[in-house]
């Protein structure tokens, strides 16, 4: 899938560099600690970073978001530059250099913050920049990172306009009650056209486009404006803040470290947060001493204590990324209070199979899947063991580009042939009957795997993901987007002109109908042109049901899956056809069936084998014709036996794959 | 006195010494097959040049140009020929030849004086059965024709006509070098020469082959073939004229199931005037027609392959090899007796699967390289490959079962004295057996005539059967 080619890579490398400001200080920095503790002497204060002397209201927690590509991290860069907290060019370059180590390192990817200072009218500002992860794929993530801020930045290319993340991101501060601060990026380029992107965002978000800043970050024009900009729209935390009242710190990221464990990034709501205290997680229960504690400028300096409104890191030893989920609230030991809102556990939206493409490679894979998951709760993992594909994993992952960034990464670190299942969602199925509420336990299981899928009889009611799906497109593709969609059991919600020859067309779409191909098909009926983004809405009631594939009557539990009954028929004869095309021929007949509780939708035949013999065999042939032989013979051993049809794995892979 | 050839299997040897350790060292010390096995063998000269290339044809041949690198003068290939068989007799422990065939290529370009040299190197080092089969392949054009009689003076006794088609544009489309009239011509005249020991093979399954054609052509055959048809069915080989068509598309072979048909319909139709099928291509009328050469193949007999490109299955002499060893007395020549002194069960496992008794040899495919070799070393051998009884069992399973005869347990027994055929086979092969595609007896198993038209789709687990079995 192309999708994670472009869109991971690109967004990946981007969060990579802020990931990687702080990683690389992390380490120098442990190196600092260890060396202090062991003197046991007190930290000092770094200089200019009292933090007793930035009280609330001088406090401005803001991130930035936009687009792809549209220029977030050059405008961060800009920034702390402007601010002085990175030394221009030569340091940047260096950040980047050292990226490319890190990321073969295997950092996960993260948000992160930087936090500097600034004087405006004759007061010193804290300002935090907290940034987001670019896809709404972890749009809990970023709306964790948003509840942390008090305002965004909205950033827009000056060329290409507002995109489908644009929107999506926009909603997600916009329902977080966000002031917005509209800028426009790269107003320096040829193409760029600020009026015709400034009538888009006065149409999509009602913006005032006397608001509008204009800059190039890559110039370095108009950085002021931000800053000043930063300060006087967007309020400062007190609002939401108590100094006054016991410890109440809303975890909004974090990042497993080696030797520290969890390095939780925190915005300090109420009270004081001490190094040395005791602490514990709302969540968990579990308690925690503060080993070190400080804020990232964007390098980790460790301070005494951190104030209400601010933003800072802590590290707990804390040893399991499970036990520092995000949205989680810390507060004093003892001390109990509200949790802050908004905390949910990762829910997994898309689930794969991954199985070694040989079983020998099986404990290389799993240490893999170990090291890449330690960093990132939010992928669960359930061991499944495929009778075709042997022993493997079920991984559920937040969204697609969540999978891909995994797959990606699983290949490139682990460096050996995995083989990824199609994509599946979960599925909600309410079902009756004492006999089956004691084996699901719930009356409303959750099926993540079609073998569990209970039997049609005790199913009352099934229910699917649904998301809300936002595309911008050129006008001229709209057409065929609309098919697309529609062929997509899409329901459109909302069509709207964003100006005068690009459109954004929002369709309610089924999760499983855009988990496989659908980016890809929207790419090339757009000639690339058309952007995609989605939101999850909930699970909403769909007519599912289970599509079997027999052969020659016998049931291939692994090649089952569960689709809409309007698309059994079709999905069914696919299945059948890539089978005939992969099953080798048998001495008899084999019937390919694809059936929906016993009634066949679809059939195709292989024919039984007639001749099969080599025709010359003398002194020569006789060496070729045994090379050949044994290798067949391998691969006769490894086969399936299903009834009396052998399955070779190969056929197995070839349906299952992506 | 080590021979040439044997310097180089010696050098092989110690190159495997080297890679294995020690334990090759035993593994080379007993051939240990029957007597009656390792003094029978085949004798087959490979010619390496053609006339000019067949669209279909992937075996080793030349087209000889003057001034052309792989163009050898006659008395030079024959006289290394010659030096390269004496080598190799000489290290086996073939005491009577029963067969030699003269394969190619197009040996019928040979002149007929290499008969002689080869059939006198034969009879210099070995006694040659009376009733030996020497058989030439022949391509049927009137400068071939015209020499048969001097091969028959030569000593040649057989020939095999290669006419492939019974049809012009078929012969033009496989660029063979005669017309449907010579070849008729020249099977005439084989036959007053050659009287019942004259083969014809021909190619079915060609482009645009239809059931009545073919049918109609072999009706033609019929009419004017003698009493041994090969039909081949056109198979597409890589690095050929065919392939290229084929994989361009200008050129489509008939669907699997026309394939088919035309080769039942062709058993059937032979069948009917007095053929038998005795192998999956060939046909004899009267066993007495059938090809001793080839059957020999089969029967997993040992051959010596004389010529660029040719192959070999030969028990080397490992006394020449080993002969300071203390071991030498334990090599034995008594037909029955496994003279080990292992007691123990695993015995006879290691005897299979651990002892080296046979060589596989491919001789280099150049002339020039494999000249440079005989000159050298006495032997073209390129590639030596030792095996064991478990390969040989293979082997003979995948050879043996394409026969009427079929595998038979004495052949069986002398090289698997400990297990029956019954005894491996007939639990794992069943449902073949109820498929009524493998027939199995004490005395043989065999492919039926349902199973013989399927017979490599079978394979495969027969030598897992083996294979597992003989192991366990």
């Amino acid at each position: 899938m192309s999708y994670s080619l472009r869109l991971s890579s690109r967004v990946f490398r981007k969060s990579f560099r802020f990931a990687l400001q702080t990683c690389t200080c992390q380490q120098q920095h442990g190196l600092h600690t260890s060396r202090t503790q062991k003197n046991k002497e007190p930290e000092p204060e770094v200089n200019g970073f009292d933090m007793k002397s930035f009280p609330v209201d001088s406090i401005r927690n803001f991130s930035i978001i936009a687009h792809v590509d549209h220029g977030k991290s050059t405008l961060a860069d800009r920034l702390l530059e402007f601010t002085g907290a990175i030394k221009k060019d030569a340091d940047n370059k260096q950040v980047l250099d050292k990226l490319q180590v890190e990321r073969e390192r295997g950092i996960t990817v993260k948000a992160q913050t930087a936090s500097v200072t600034y004087k405006y009218k004759g007061q010193t500002y804290l300002l935090n920049l907290i940034d987001t992860p670019g896809h709404v794929d972890f749009s809990y993530e970023v709306s964790r990172s948003l509840a942390a801020c008090d305002g965004v930045i909205l950033l827009v290319d000056a060329n290409e306009g507002v995109q489908a993340q644009t929107v999506a991101n926009f909603y997600l501060a916009f329902t977080n009650e966000l002031p917005i601060l509209p800028v426009l990026n790269k107003i320096d380029l040829k193409n760029a056209d600020p009026e015709a992107v400034k009538e888009q965002l006065l149409n999509l978000f009602e913006i005032d486009p006397d608001e509008v800043l204009m800059i190039s970050a890559k110039k370095g024009i108009g950085i002021e404006k931000v800053i000043t900009g930063v300060i006087e729209s967007i309020p400062s935390p007190a609002k939401k803040c108590n100094p006054d009242a016991p410890l109440r710190a809303l975890l909004f990221d974090s990042w497993f470290d080696r030797y520290k464990g969890a390095v939780c990034l925190i915005l300090v709501v109420d009270g004081t947060l001490r190094k040395g205290d005791t602490v514990a997680s709302a969540h968990t229960g579990k308690t925690y001493d503060i080993r070190d504690l400080g804020i990232l400028t964007p390098q980790e300096r460790s301070v005494q204590q951190l104030f209400a409104g601010q933003v800072g890191y802590f590290t707990a030893n804390i040893r399991s990324a499970k036990e520092a989920q995000v949205g989680d609230t810390f507060h004093r030991k003892g001390i109990p209070c509200e949790p802050l809102e908004g905390f949910r556990q990762a829910k997994p939206m898309v689930f794969a199979g991954m199985y070694p493409m040989d079983q020998s490679e099986h404990p290389a894979l799993r240490a893999a899947i170990d090291r890449l998951t330690l960093n990132d709760s939010s992928v669960s993992i359930n061991i499944e063991s495929s009778a075709a594909l042997g022993q493997g994993w079920r991984l559920g992952f937040l969204g697609l580009l969540h999978m891909d960034v995994f797959n990606q990464r699983l290949e490139q670190e682990h460096g050996a042939q995995v083989v990824v299942t199609t994509p599946s969602v979960p599925y909600k199925v309410r079902i009756h009957g004492e006999k089956a509420l004691r084996e699901y336990g719930e009356e409303e299981p959750t099926i993540t795997n079609p073998i569990q899928w209970p039997d049609p009889q005790v199913i009352v009611e099934t229910s699917e993901p649904v998301v809300m799906g936002t595309v911008i497109t050129p006008d001229s593709y709209l057409g065929a987007i609309i098919s697309l969609c529609q062929d997509r059991r899409g329901i459109q919600h909302n069509l709207r002109n964003l100006d005068q020859n690009r459109i954004i067309v929002q369709y309610k779409l089924p999760l499983n109908e855009i988990v496989v191909d659908f980016y890809d098909n929207l790419k090339s009926v757009s000639s690339g042109y058309a952007t995609f983004d989605y939101e999850d809405i909930g699970f909403e009631p769909s007519s599912l049901v289970k599509l079997d594939i027999l052969l020659n009557g016998n049931m291939i539990d692994e090649l089952s899956t569960i689709v809409h009954s309007s698309r059994a028929r079709v999905v069914g004869k696919q299945i059948c056809e890539k089978l005939s095309n992969t099953l080798p021929r048998h001495l008899f007949q084999i019937a390919i069936q694809a059936a929906v509780r016993g009634r066949v939708l679809a059939r195709t035949n292989i024919k039984a084998v007639r001749k099969d013999v080599l025709a010359k065999c003398y002194g020569g042939d006789i060496s070729r014709k045994m090379k050949l032989l044994k290798r067949q013979a391998e691969g006769k051993k490894r086969m399936k036996m299903y009834g009396n049809i052998e399955v070779p794995r190969e056929a197995f892979i070839n349906i299952l794959k992506r | 006195m080590l021979s040439a050839r044997n310097w180089k299997i010696l050098f092989t040897y110690h190159w495997n010494l080297k890679v294995y350790g020690k334990s090759i060292h035993q593994r080379f010390c007993h051939n240990s097959l029957a007597e009656s096995y390792i003094s029978e063998g085949s004798v087959y000269v490979h010619w390496p040049y053609c006339r000019q290339r067949c669209t279909y044809c992937n075996f080793v041949k030349f087209i000889p140009h003057q001034k052309s690198q792989w163009t050898l003068q006659n008395e030079v290939l024959e006289d290394a020929m010659v030096k390269e068989l004496q080598n190799a007799l000489r290290s086996s422990y073939i005491s009577t030849v029963k067969s030699v065939f003269f394969g190619g290529g197009t040996p019928s370009l040979a002149r007929p004086h290499l008969i002689e040299k080869i059939m006198n190197a034969v009879q210099g080092t070995c006694s040659v059965t009376k009733n030996a089969e020497i058989t030439l392949e022949v391509n049927p054009t009137p400068q071939e024709s015209v020499k048969l009689k001097d091969f028959m003076s030569a000593g040649i006794n057989r020939v095999s006509l290669g006419i492939q088609a019974l049809d012009d544009s078929s012969l033009k489309f496989f660029n063979r070098d005669h017309s449907v009239e010579e070849a008729l011509k020249s099977i005439e005249y084989a036959k007053k020469i050659f009287p019942g020991r004259v083969s014809l093979d021909l190619i079915f399954g060609r482009p645009r082959q239809t059931h009545k054609r073919w049918m109609d052509e072999l009706h033609k055959v019929l009419n004017v073939c003698d009493d041994h048809l090969s039909l081949y069915q056109l198979t597409v080989e890589r690095g050929t004229k065919l392939h290229r068509q084929v994989a361009a598309g200008e050129v489509a072979l008939p669907e699997d199931d026309v394939m088919a048909m035309l080769y039942e319909a062709s058993v059937s139709f032979l069948h009917n005037a007095g053929f038998k099928r005795y192998e999956v291509s060939n046909f004899a009328r009267g066993s007495e027609a059938e090809c001793l050469h080839n059957k020999l193949y089969w029967k997993n007999s040992q051959y010596i392959g004389v010529g660029p490109g040719a192959h070999s299955r030969v028990v080397l002499k490992n006394d020449t090899l080993l002969k300071s060893e203390s071991l030498k007395h334990h090599h034995t020549r008594d037909d029955k007796t496994i003279d080990l002194g292992i007691k123990e069960n695993t015995a006879y496992k290691n005897l299979l699967t651990r002892i080296f008794c046979r060589a596989a040899i491919v001789n280099a495919a150049d002339p020039v390289s494999w000249l440079q070799e005989v000159h050298l070393y006495g032997t073209g051998a390129r590639n030596i490959k030792f095996q064991t009884r478990l390969d040989i069992l293979h082997e003979y399973v995948a050879s043996g079962l394409r026969t009427s005869e079929g595998v038979t347990a004495a052949i069986w027994q002398s090289f698997c004295p400990w297990r029956t055929l019954v005894d491996i086979f007939q639990e794992d092969t069943l449902w073949l057996q109820e498929k009524n595609l493998l027939e199995i007896s004490d005395a043989y198993m065999r492919a039926t005539e349902l199973g013989l038209n399927v017979l490599d789709y079978i394979l495969p687990y027969l030598i897992n059967v083996v294979e597992r079995e003989l192991n366990r």
